[in-house]
């Protein structure tokens, strides 16, 4: 049985990935869910996935939550690629085995034939390597950050606390409203009912509607939004090595963009200059 | 320092006043004890001391509620936030953050201190309810008693001159609210904050307070000194409110005369004797037992690999007929016992056989062979009304409508819930959706019957009747509870629990008579043990049982 508590909650492990300050992360995070849109390469995106689970590994996650993550990945991976080869439209495409030929009694003349493309392949590999490498990077930096610094972090880059600490209490009480689904769900199968019945949502809404009330009331009665700024206790305080390590990841995502940008004005005719050249090959063979 | 006048309040979408014309005065440094039996308003009106209401709950109010000389109206939220500190039931539903000095930290922060301050408010909150070398830890290891301080701590860093607390006992072991009461005390004797304190167990708390409120319907129908209000003890005992023993024991052996210790009960007692003809110990008789209907050998278990085990080696033998205690402290591994004992679990380690079937993942139990009664019984209702909800069970038997008819009503009258079959069983009291959650299972006659503290935040004429309906209509009964009191009246055995291991299993009487035992588990010897102890009464476990064998 998944472990929902382990699985949904921050280690604390004391690894270099667990130390970096949560602004980091998150820029990381950001920029590399922008840097994704523009790469085409599926081998660079598989770099930028492996480096995603070798820093699990690094940051010494339980085994039970890389499990989890070699499933979700696999399985999304297989599935894009699998659904891409099956179902790519554009043209050129190149047929590299038949699933179903269209003189197949029945289901041939449904369907016109089904056939695996090379292209489509290529196409969903690209899909489900973007979206594996931000689900890793993003468990990555949920688990190794603790709510607390994920709030500090999320208030220093300037997002409305009030924003902040609703979204970090929400993310908090996910293993809550988990094991109360499971709680309903078993109260309901130990007489007779249906796991997937909709009234079961009855007693899980008005148990969160419960709980956000009394929480409420307690944020509420410690001054919550009684003044229009807050002061922190603790201060996040970015080292020059992390700084330098920002600055140069910003700087090769800038890179990146910039030669995909200046590649797609050159090969839709919208800008063209002769000096480019390398970095139209660059970009064409490496990006 | 609090007065309301002549105060009203109507919750949104209700036609009667949940504060009806309430008037109390709470002088500086008092602490105030508000009872009253489940949904009379007490919790209502710990939300207008802090300005919950009027400012952020809606409904309609008339009257005036003033702080310090100051209308709560025209206070700003920051202003009463510093004033007064409310603190609520469950710890686990006001504390949000992860780690402790972020949980007080909190309020200072949110209140512009500067970090030097916040720093100095943070050492002396977590001081003051001795929690000051958990300091860098996180609230998740923290212990029932200790996060209930810990909520404690977070509203004193706002350094509020008046603290409302919301039953923040009723969930915990009694050493653990022991451990918040003296807490209470100390910031009310030494730092002289004013206590306004709601709370069912009055015989836990009484003893602490300066004065008793008492509440019904809305209605403020008693305030008096403890002393005086403890020798009008039949208002108490008509509304299901529950008496400190010693109170219960002075009434019926030295009518007139008041005491609220232990130690103070002794002295009146002593000149007196023992009876010559005592009569038989009451309260639970061992049940006429049958054949093995659980079995459960080396058990053990944890949540995940890095985890301590939660159950650790668990040897026992539950026979037909039997109603079971099992008691501990909080984390102890109570629930987790009782997930397994109705197969709801499956052991890592150890078996467990539930009538006849030994629980492994391929083996479910057939339905209706056993119940379960949640701790939290509002989890286990979803369907439109009572009536459906305690036949939704029975058709999935598929009953007879005669039987289903006849289980139907026996259900509903033995549980008091006569007369609410159409009303949806969420929009009902605290004590009535656990009735029905009850009720949902005994009509379904499983072999045997588990209930996860069915006891909490319940009041002691809701107790009685839940349980005497349950040892009518249930023949194997297995509860986990805190209240050595309901143990003692309707358990045949009493399963101790500590860290995982059965620390006891033995009569009620001979579990709750060793004091060493008890201390360890999280438990509290009676008071009415206690003084028969000093008394030279070895075997003495009530006010009526002490009344049966001394005489004054």
């Amino acid at each position: 049985m998944l472990n929902w508590q382990e699985l949904t909650q921050s280690e604390t492990a004391g690894t270099g990935i667990h130390r970096l300050d949560p602004r980091v992360k998150i820029t990381m995070l950001i920029i590399t869910g922008g840097l994704i849109v523009f790469l085409d390469n599926p081998v660079l995106l598989a770099i930028l996935l492996a480096v995603g689970a070798a820093g699990m590994l690094i940051a010494r996650l339980t085994l039970i939550k890389l499990k989890v993550v070699c499933v979700v990945v696999l399985l999304g991976l297989w599935g894009t690629v699998f659904s891409q080869a099956l179902f790519y439209e554009q043209v050129p495409r190149t047929v590299m085995g038949t699933l179903i030929s269209p003189g197949t009694p029945v289901l041939g003349p449904l369907t016109k034939g089904v056939y695996i493309y090379r292209e489509g392949m290529l196409h969903g590999l690209r899909q489900g390597l973007r979206m594996a490498t931000m689900t890793t990077l993003g468990l990555l930096v949920c688990w190794t950050t603790d709510s607390r610094l994920l709030l500090l972090g999320l208030v220093r880059m300037r997002l409305p606390y009030s924003l902040a600490f609703m979204t970090v209490t929400a993310v908090r009480f996910i293993p809550v409203l988990l094991r109360e689904t499971m709680q309903v769900v078993t109260s309901a199968k130990m007489r007779g009912g249906s796991r997937l019945s909709m009234q079961l949502l009855s007693p899980i809404l008005a148990n969160c509607l419960r709980r956000a009330g009394t929480l409420a009331v307690a944020v509420e009665s410690r001054a919550f939004r009684a003044q229009d700024r807050r002061t922190y206790l603790e201060e996040l305080d970015l080292s020059l090595r992390e700084k330098l390590f920002l600055t140069g990841y910003l700087l090769a995502a800038a890179a990146v963009v910039t030669c995909k940008t200046s590649y797609f004005c050159y090969q839709y005719g919208l800008y063209y200059v002769s000096a480019l050249r390398p970095v139209y090959e660059f970009t064409r063979v490496y990006l | 320092m609090i007065e309301m006048k002549k105060f009203s309040f109507w919750y949104p979408g209700r036609e009667a006043p949940s504060l009806d014309h309430v008037s109390l005065t709470i002088g500086t440094g008092e602490f105030v004890l508000l009872t009253g039996p489940t949904g009379c308003g007490k919790s209502t009106l710990l939300k207008c001391l802090n300005g919950i209401i009027p400012h952020l709950s809606g409904g309609k109010s008339q009257g005036e509620v003033t702080l310090g000389g100051r209308a709560t109206r025209k206070m700003t939220m920051a202003e009463l936030s510093s004033q007064v500190g409310l603190v609520q039931q469950s710890p686990d539903d006001q504390i949000f953050a992860t780690s402790i000095q972020d949980e007080v930290a909190f309020g200072p922060e949110n209140l512009c201190l500067p970090r030097e301050e916040i720093e100095n408010r943070l050492a002396w909150a977590l001081q003051a309810v001795d929690l000051g070398s958990c300091r860098p830890g996180s609230t998740a290891a923290l212990s029932g008693g200790q996060k209930q301080r810990l909520a404690i701590a977070a509203m004193l860093a706002l350094q509020p001159r008046v603290l409302a607390l919301d039953e923040p006992i009723s969930q915990l072991d009694p050493q653990g609210a022991g451990e918040v009461m003296a807490v209470i005390r100390k910031l009310n004797r030494e730092y002289g904050v004013t206590v306004v304190m709601v709370e069912h167990r009055i015989h836990e708390a009484a003893q602490y307070a300066d004065r008793i409120v008492v509440m019904n319907g809305g209605k403020l129908v008693f305030d008096a000194p403890v002393r005086e209000a403890m020798t009008q003890a039949e208002l108490f005992v008509n509304m299901g409110l529950r008496l400190p023993e010693t109170v219960e024991i002075c009434r019926r052996l030295k009518r007139g005369q008041v005491a609220m210790t232990v130690r103070e009960t002794v002295d009146i007692l002593k000149p007196g004797g023992f009876k010559k003809r005592a009569p038989s110990p009451v309260g639970s008789m061992p049940a006429t037992v049958g054949a093995p209907v659980l079995e459960i050998e080396d058990l053990f278990y944890k949540y995940s690999k890095k985890d301590r085990p939660v159950l650790n080696g668990i040897n026992v033998t539950i026979r037909r007929g039997e109603r079971v205690a099992v008691m501990g402290r909080n984390g102890a591994g109570k629930s987790t016992l009782l997930a397994h004992m109705a197969g709801l679990l499956v052991p890592r380690q150890g078996t467990v056989k539930v009538a006849g079937a030994i629980i492994t993942h391929k083996q479910k139990l057939p339905l209706g062979t056993v119940g379960l009664v949640m701790q939290n019984p509002d989890l286990m209702l979803f369907q439109s009304s009572v009536r459906r909800e305690v036949e939704f069970g029975l058709r999935n038997l598929k009953t007879t409508p005669s039987v289903m008819n006849e289980r139907y009503s026996q259900a509903v009258q033995g549980l008091a819930l006569t007369g609410l079959q159409d009303d949806p069983p969420l929009s009902l009291s605290r004590g009535q959706r656990l009735r029905t959650a009850i009720a949902a299972i005994v009509a379904m006659r499983p072999e045997m019957m588990f209930l996860d503290e069915p006891t909490t935040g319940q009041d002691k004429r809701n107790i009685e009747n839940m349980m005497s309906a349950l040892v009518d209509q249930v023949e194997t009964l297995v509860f986990c509870t805190h209240d050595i009191e309901t143990a003692l009246a309707y358990a045949t055995r009493v399963i101790v629990l500590d860290e995982g291991c059965i620390a006891a299993d033995n009569v009620p009487r001979k579990v709750f008579a060793d004091a060493s035992l008890l201390d360890r588990s999280g438990l509290k010897p009676t008071q009415s043990w206690l003084v028969g102890r000093e008394l030279g009464l070895h075997d003495v476990f009530s006010p009526r049982e002490l009344e049966g064998k001394w005489i004054c």
